[in-house]
């Protein structure tokens, strides 16, 4: 009876936390439903719409408009058409819909990807997990105008919370000794690519998690089931290439050159670290901004030579980057840091929220909470979390995954749109802390943490039960490097940036 | 093992997660077939915008004579300059793919086919000159500066090999053309002229 009641009581906390989000989310769209769209969201629903057309195109058969794909959807390469793929079905029946209909589209099918990770971390991790990701990102009125908005930040991050559960499913069977099947590969390698094309810089994320898992069932499989297990990876790794083939493939074409996910990033090296007034062999055009001078510059010499402008940006990156220095680079890294993490709120300001109590709520409410986040975030990645092997593998793929996003202002200006991808993992990271906490205080396994569920305890078979303690030792170690790593990391930035 | 609670889940219900993909994916070839029931969507494009002119052959702000360049080139700025002589054109470019010597011939030879006459003209290392005069008419002599980007280790084959200043007898604007109403293609930015 026990147990019973208290899965009721812990779903009763999730129902009523899930009607408080539906009331953050009516609350954010009245702060920016109406609001124009705000700069890459343009061309996020411009891919949307030429998307559309495709559709109706193929659903016609006619011949696809390749002009209207190239301009639209593949532009200048520099973003993947997760949002734009979302956006389709929706300009397909509503061709000219206002951006008020856009971002209640864009909402739903936000909430709709939340409630599915909500599901899945009840599932899988328990209730526990399912009410922080309510409370991260669920509650913070920033992420829930984010929800309206036509970036991929969000969603992706949604999906990468998606992916991080399953690879925890996926431990379990693998640890009692049986190999991830084909479909769940399958599962597996369609939630990369999905976070891949919502946003194209969680790549390494994803390719991350994606080696790690394949190293651990090698590591803990023995015979048959290590050859299927290698057989899910492929299975997850052709699904992984089979989505992201078209993007790849149109890009390349469209741009005249090897495009695998995006061509933002010498533009995007040159511009954070490099000369400004280098980037086009001397200053840009200063009728424009600074991602649009430098591909205009591009495309005009590859007009002029017959060459690829992506090859010029290239070089033009490389020649902007002739005087970086350690140093320099470290200030960068330092700055956007800063930039990332200073005022997670500040979308609400630029997606024309008021500036009324309602307004200033919702920003220093998301503040708050977003800055409790990342104090999370900063536990995860230095916590060494053992005890429950469950635990320990939910720990080392948030530290993981956290680390991986974090490499974010080693490559890229930072804004304060970047957290949305984080906030997932910070939720769960924060239910994670919570039960290693009170495992550490003997409070024992309250209710609805991972330990309660009976796979995660040690396999009952001696030589399983051997493996699992080897892996759990490893999986201490790594928690070990990755903290070690992370301090080594800040320090040594910081010591750069100062005495360098 | 959690995904078997899942699916056992599912399978009371008799629904399962492919079904609902298989329904969305029915929805969506219906819907498409549809399409034109409901309209056309008229993207943008303004994250590809179309692709400036260029001065010199769109005759916007053309050389002297209609002369144009012999070489991969793109014009950096453009602008009249007030200097002891007066109002003189101030005309950058970058040129590409060939190197100093040929860029100074490729910029040259074309100003000598409309009848100027080459009277100075000197290639040292990376720095390149030289000085046409157009028979009659004294304030119409071109003075060229060349200066090639210097070697750089991490582009050993550079496309964009050097930078190209034109000193020229000042130009109305000639082109009708729409675009040369763009200051993207007549690089004429305000209180900027390289």
């Amino acid at each position: 009876m026990r147990p019973l009641s208290r899965l009721a009581g812990a779903d009763r906390v999730l129902v009523v936390l899930a009607l408080v989000h539906l009331v953050v989310l009516g609350w954010a769209f009245w702060l920016v439903g109406a609001s124009p769209l705000h700069g890459d969201e343009a061309a996020y629903v411009d891919g949307g719409r030429a998307l559309s057309n495709l559709l109706r195109d193929l659903g016609s058969l006619r011949a696809p408009d390749v002009a209207e794909l190239s301009r639209s959807v593949v532009a200048s390469g520099w973003f993947m058409p997760g949002v734009p793929i979302l956006l389709a079905p929706f300009f397909l029946v509503v061709p000219d819909g206002d951006v008020e209909a856009v971002r209640a589209y864009l909402g739903l099918v936000s909430t709709i990807v939340l409630a599915l990770l909500v599901w899945r971390a009840r599932t899988v991790l328990g209730p526990r997990y399912a009410a922080a990701l309510l409370v991260m990102p669920g509650l913070v009125p920033m992420a829930a105008a984010f929800a309206f908005a036509a970036w991929g930040d969000y969603l992706g991050g949604l999906v990468l919370g998606l992916l991080v559960v399953e690879l925890v499913a996926v431990s379990r069977r693998v640890r009692a000794g049986a190999a991830p099947s084909l479909a769940q590969g399958v599962r597996l390698g369609l939630l990369a690519v999905a976070v891949v094309y919502l946003r194209s810089s969680a790549a390494l994320v994803v390719v991350g998690l994606g080696v790690v898992a394949v190293v651990v069932c090698v590591a803990l499989l023995r015979g048959s089931a290590r050859v299927r297990s290698l057989g899910a990876a492929a299975a997850a790794l052709g699904a992984f290439l089979l989505v992201l083939a078209p993007w790849s493939g149109a890009a390349s074409a469209a741009l005249d050159g090897r495009v695998v996910t995006t061509t933002s990033v010498p533009t995007v090296l040159a511009s954070t670290f490099g000369d400004q007034d280098r980037i086009c062999r001397g200053p840009c055009d200063p009728d424009s901004t600074r991602w649009f001078a430098p591909q205009r510059y591009a495309r005009e010499t590859a007009a002029a030579t017959g060459r690829s402008e992506l090859d010029v940006l290239t070089e033009m990156s490389a020649y902007a980057r002739e005087d970086v220095t350690p140093r320099s680079y470290s200030r960068d890294v330092i700055q956007n840091a800063w930039s990332y993490v200073k005022a997670p709120d500040r979308f609400l300001r630029w997606l024309e929220a008021p500036d009324d109590a309602a307004g200033l709520t919702a920003r220093y409410l998301s503040r708050g909470l977003v800055w409790v986040a990342f104090g999370v975030g900063a536990a995860v990645l230095l916590v060494v979390v053992r005890g429950a092997r469950d635990l320990q593998v939910l720990a080392t793929l948030l530290t993981l995954s956290l680390g991986a996003l974090m490499s974010q202002p080693f490559v890229h200006v930072s804004g304060p749109r970047y957290w949305t991808t984080a906030a997932p993992l910070l939720g769960l990271g924060g239910a994670m802390l919570l039960t290693w906490w009170q495992g550490r205080r003997g409070d024992g396994p309250p209710g609805g943490a991972v330990v309660a569920d009976p796979v995660t305890a040690a396999p009952s078979d001696p030589v399983l039960a051997g493996r699992d303690a080897a892996f759990g030792t490893w999986l201490t170690r790594v928690q070990v490097l990755l903290a070690a790593g992370t301090v080594a990391l800040a320090l040594g930035i910081g010591a750069v940036a100062v005495l360098g | 093992m959690s995904s078997v609670s899942g699916r056992g889940e599912a399978r009371k219900t008799g629904l399962r997660p492919w079904h609902v993909l298989v329904l969305l994916a029915v929805a969506l070839v219906a819907l498409s077939a549809a399409g034109d029931a409901f309209g056309r969507a008229e993207p943008t494009g303004s994250y590809r915008p179309a692709l400036p002119g260029d001065t010199l052959a769109d005759g916007c702000y053309p050389l002297p004579g209609g002369a144009v360049p012999d070489v991969p080139y793109v014009v950096r700025t453009d602008g009249d300059v007030a200097t002891p002589d007066g109002e003189r054109r101030h005309l950058v470019l970058h040129w590409s793919l060939v190197d100093i010597g040929a860029a100074l011939d490729g910029i040259t030879a074309p100003l000598v086919d409309v009848g100027y006459d080459l009277t100075e003209q000197a290639v040292r290392g990376d720095t390149a000159t030289a000085r046409l005069v157009l028979p009659g008419s004294p304030d119409a002599d071109v003075a060229v500066t060349l200066r090639a980007f210097g070697d750089d280790p991490e582009v050993p084959d550079p496309i964009v090999r050097g930078r190209a200043e034109l000193d020229l007898p000042s130009t109305p604007r000639v082109g009708t053309a729409a675009v040369c109403d763009w200051p993207s293609t007549t690089k004429r930015f305000p209180a900027s002229d390289g």
